[in-house]
């Protein structure tokens, strides 16, 4: 990097906020994919006029830009392939306005989701959809990945709660987008492109969150079964009942061995589990697990458990989450993000974990489904030999096998974690129709191409590049094998 | 000097850096990381640095050595990963490779060498046993190990202790120790140096008949009973402070301080010995006691673990200073010498023993 750009950027914010320390600019090339990508500098802006400052410049220059939040991308979003600047949002973290009377908050970009419903539960309010990474990841990252968590099937995805933002454009400029009111007509909904643009269309530095008043009890239903189809039959017959969940989670016998194996969690040995969760008064409650539980027995459950006490309900999820710590105390293999969240219909759940296992065996790695079976988001975790090029290949090749089926049942490439790298190739095809609109939308927003640039449709190579793992793998030519053109 | 960087440890550590899923969980409790809100000074980081270093990617340069040893090795992060990533094995790996190639910080390689060529870091010409005028006898049931920080830094934690061993009149000795080779470990000086310095206190007290050592340290007690038996066998008992007192009965006066406990890395999330000295502490009549806001296994760290203070002296402090927050005024009460030292530049910070010594019944 320039060292007068390098001045010029310590001048906007202040020498303590830049770094091109060989520490700073290799740790801020990862994220939480399998990716990583060294970054030039890395800059900590407090204000919005230092970010547009930063940027002017970058864009005077050509220089890439790539906003950061939490780094908990899964498919390489903040990892700066093309080098230049990281703009890391830790010191944006203020809560600017908290207005329960107007069911809306603001925001800065880098606060975490956790630590802003801390100060919302004091008011009785909350922002709902907490990915599992909620601890961690910050609103603008969620904003920017248009994330959402196990409760989407009742309270909705990130999208649903964005009222406006205040974003600095690719040029510098600053602009306010949405409003501060529940509704609006006004024009373009440019808040919800900005939401899942993946920081290619501008830095978020303020955000106008809408909120919702903390749900009351909660009680959980577990269903277990010795065939997958009988799990996706409840799934589909609780919601067409309808009794819509606060949450209705799913694993599959890999992940179910796996708990009880490393952690000899209390669940049933069996092919499939559903938890089901309710939200609301009591007798709503009541009511509702009565007809749940009915719904799984009818459809075959080996068994049913149901719980309102919470330190039983906390076993249960705790044994849920207990997925990936199991996964990966598996000896030799270690757990790559890799095609992790797909979404398809929702009675199309059976037929998609049905293929997955089979693809697994074909391709000799383990791969193992569980999720948000509720709005039919499945996540699967790959585990591989990640030493061995030839495993990643072989992962490679049923990613595609992976994709090509979820897109043979109506299904999307990712339906919380966003696409980045990691989903490109199997997003453009996804979306081929849209491609030259999304590219001409990007044309006219950022004509230098400076924000967040090779990402989404403009990544051209294989998954398997500037891995952050040890094995060296070559790139053959070829997008993954097994993805079909006839996709719906 | 500097030699090629060679990961000799780091090779035994592979799978456990392949193993973090990069989940970033352990940003979260990473005192650390919670002051400098840089991504590389956070426990993900650090082990995202080892693997750079692991594959020669980057270059051990001062930015490199100074995030690796930014930390206080307080075991948080390690607690916490879900993926039992050993973090702390990562941590030590990389230093000790860094040290053996010549990559060294300048404190902690004056550091290391005070000690290995004078038994202490801190300048102590005289034997410690003279500090306290207490000559080792020549055999005893008990010895008391103070280790260098109650010796030269915080002789009246080593008064109180030694002072209530006389009052419950137990046969014990003082010894003529060096250094347990803890900060030796922090600097990533070489195993063979610390086969030494553990024989070495180890026969001198075997030699002493002694069946029993108790520790004011938490940090040389794990020397001790972690790293010692390692290269040699431990014919004695090991026990902390806290938890010999246990064992005895003690007459106390009451007092109505306001006081509150921090639960040291070592002693704590180590061991897992919270109970001890809680229950000390209950026993003096009358005293205000209330838990700190994150206590036990949450415990937040002093800042003064892993040597931290010699790569950022700054940032010790604040990590210290945000400990005493919590602690909103009382005094607190603590079981480690390292914490005591560290915390009370923040505020009043006395030991478990100084706060039994001082409100024994005078008879
Ligand atoms: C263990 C784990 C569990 C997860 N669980 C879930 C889950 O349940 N649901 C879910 O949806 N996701 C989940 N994720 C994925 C991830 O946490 C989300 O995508 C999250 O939204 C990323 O937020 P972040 O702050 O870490 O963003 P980063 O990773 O830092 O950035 C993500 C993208 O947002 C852009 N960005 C960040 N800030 C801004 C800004 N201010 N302006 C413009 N662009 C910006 C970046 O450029 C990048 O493209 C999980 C991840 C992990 C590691
Ligand atoms: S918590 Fe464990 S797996 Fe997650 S980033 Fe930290 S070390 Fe890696
Ligand atoms: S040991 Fe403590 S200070 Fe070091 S990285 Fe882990 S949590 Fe941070």
């Amino acid at each position: 990097m320039d060292p007068s750009i390098v001045k010029e950027l310590e001048a906007i914010v202040g020498p303590e906020n830049v770094s091109t320390s060989v520490a700073d600019t290799y740790v801020f090339g990862f994220d939480s994919s399998i990716h990583r990508h060294k970054a030039d500098v890395v800059v900590m802006p407090v204000r919005t006029e230092e970010v547009s400052d930063i940027v002017k410049l970058a864009n005077r220059h050509r220089i890439p830009v790539v906003a950061r939040g939490g780094g908990t991308g899964l498919s390489g979003h903040a990892v700066p392939v093309k080098g230049g600047i990281v703009l890391s949002t830790r010191r944006m973290t203020k809560i600017i306005d908290v207005r329960v009377e107007d069911l809306y908050v603001r925001v800065q970009p880098g606060i975490i989701n956790d630590d802003l419903n801390k100060v919302l539960m004091k008011r009785n309010f909350y922002f709902p959809p907490t990915p599992g990474s909620g601890k961690v990841a910050t609103i603008g990252g969620m904003v920017a990945n248009n994330a959402s968590g196990m409760r989407a099937i009742k309270y909705g995805a990130t999208r649903d709660y964005v009222m406006g933002m205040e974003v600095v454009l690719p040029t510098g400029e600053l602009a306010h987008l949405g409003t501060r009111t529940i509704k609006n007509s006004s024009g373009y909904q440019l808040d919800r492109l900005i939401v899942g643009s993946e920081g290619t269309l501008g830095i978020i530095t303020e955000i106008t969150l809408r909120i919702m008043p903390v749900p009351g009890n909660k009680a959980l239903v577990l269903a277990a079964f010795d065939d997958l189809r009988k799990a996706g039959q409840t799934i589909s017959d609780v919601i067409a009942y309808p009794v819509i969940p606060s949450a209705m989670e799913f694993m599959d016998r890999t992940c179910i061995d796996a708990v009880i194996s490393a952690f000899n969690v209390n669940f049933p040995h069996s092919e499939a589990i559903v938890m089901i969760e309710l939200d609301g008064h009591l007798a709503e409650i009541a009511d509702n697990m009565e007809i749940v539980e009915k719904i799984a027995s009818d459809a075959g459950a080996i068994e049913v458990r149901s719980s309102d006490d919470p330190k039983e309900m906390a076993e249960w999820v705790a044994a849920r989450k207990a997925v990936l710590p199991a996964m990966s105390a598996m000896p030799n293999k270690a757990s790559v993000a890799l095609a992790d969240d797909m979404s398809v219909p929702i009675s199309k759940i059976p037929d998609a974990v049905v293929a997955f296992h089979e693809i697994a065996k074909k391709y000799d790695i383990i791969i193992a489904t569980y999720g948000h079976a509720g709005d039919g988001n499945l996540h699967t975790k790959f585990l591989l030999d990640v030493n061995d090029a030839k495993a990643w290949k072989r992962g490679e090749a049923a990613v595609g096998e992976v994709y090509a089926v979820v897109n043979s049942l109506g299904g999307t490439t990712s339906g919380e974690h966003g696409i980045a790298i990691t989903k490109a190739p199997y997003m453009r095809k996804e979306r081929k129709d849209t491609l030259a609109a999304m590219i001409a939308i990007k044309k006219a927003l950022d004509p230098n191409n400076i924000m967040n640039p090779g990402k989404l449709f403009e990544w051209e190579g294989l998954i398997l590049a500037d891995l952050r793992y040890p094995a060296e793998v070559e790139e053959d030519g070829h997008p993954a094998e097994g993805f079909g053109e006839g996709v719906e | 000097m500097m030699a090629e960087f060679k990961p000799n440890r780091l090779n035994s550590v592979v799978d456990e850096m392949n193993t973090c899923t990069a989940c970033a969980t352990c940003l979260v409790t990473c005192d650390v990381f919670q002051v400098l809100q840089w991504d590389s000074s956070s426990p993900r980081g650090r082990v995202q640095l080892a693997y750079g270093l692991y594959t020669g990617e980057i270059e051990p340069d001062n930015s490199v050595l100074t995030r690796i040893y930014q930390c206080t090795k307080c075991g948080r992060c390690e607690q916490d990963c879900p993926s039992s990533v050993k973090l702390l094995d990562i941590f030590e790996a990389a230093r000790h490779d860094l040290f053996e190639a010549g990559y060294r910080l300048e404190k902690y390689e004056k550091f290391s060498n005070k000690i290995l060529t004078e038994g202490n870091p801190y300048n102590g010409e005289e034997p410690r046993w003279k500090i306290f005028g207490r000559e080792p006898k020549e055999r005893a049931e008990v010895a008391y190990f103070m280790g260098c920080k109650v010796a030269f830094q915080e002789p009246e934690m080593g008064r109180a202790t030694i002072g209530l061993i006389e009052h419950l009149g137990v046969d014990y000795t003082l010894l003529d120790e060096t250094c347990c080779g803890a900060p030796l470990v922090n600097a990533g000086v070489s195993d063979e140096e610390i086969r030494k310095i553990a024989e070495e206190n180890v026969r001198e007290i075997e030699n002493r008949g002694v069946r029993k050592v108790i520790f004011s340290c938490p940090s040389c007690m794990m020397s001790f009973r972690d790293l010692y038996s390692e290269f040699t066998d431990l014919p004695f008992e090991t026990e902390h402070e806290v938890e010999f007192f246990q064992n005895f009965g003690l007459e106390l006066e009451h007092t109505d301080e306001k006081v509150t406990y921090h639960d040291p890395c070592h002693l704590g999330r180590h061991y897992g010995i919270y109970d001890e000295p809680r229950k000390l502490i209950a026993r003096v009549p009358n005293i205000n006691f209330v838990e700190m806001e994150n206590t036990r296994e949450k415990a937040l760290c002093c800042g003064a673990g892993g040597s931290m203070k010699l790569a950022d002296k700054e940032l010790g402090i604040k990590v210290g200073e945000k400990r005493m927050k919590e602690a909103d005024g009382r005094t607190v009460i603590t079981a480690c010498p390292n914490c005591k030292n560290n915390l009370k530049i923040s505020g009043r910070v006395k030991g478990v023993s100084e706060l039994l010594y001082e409100n024994l019944k005078k008879e």
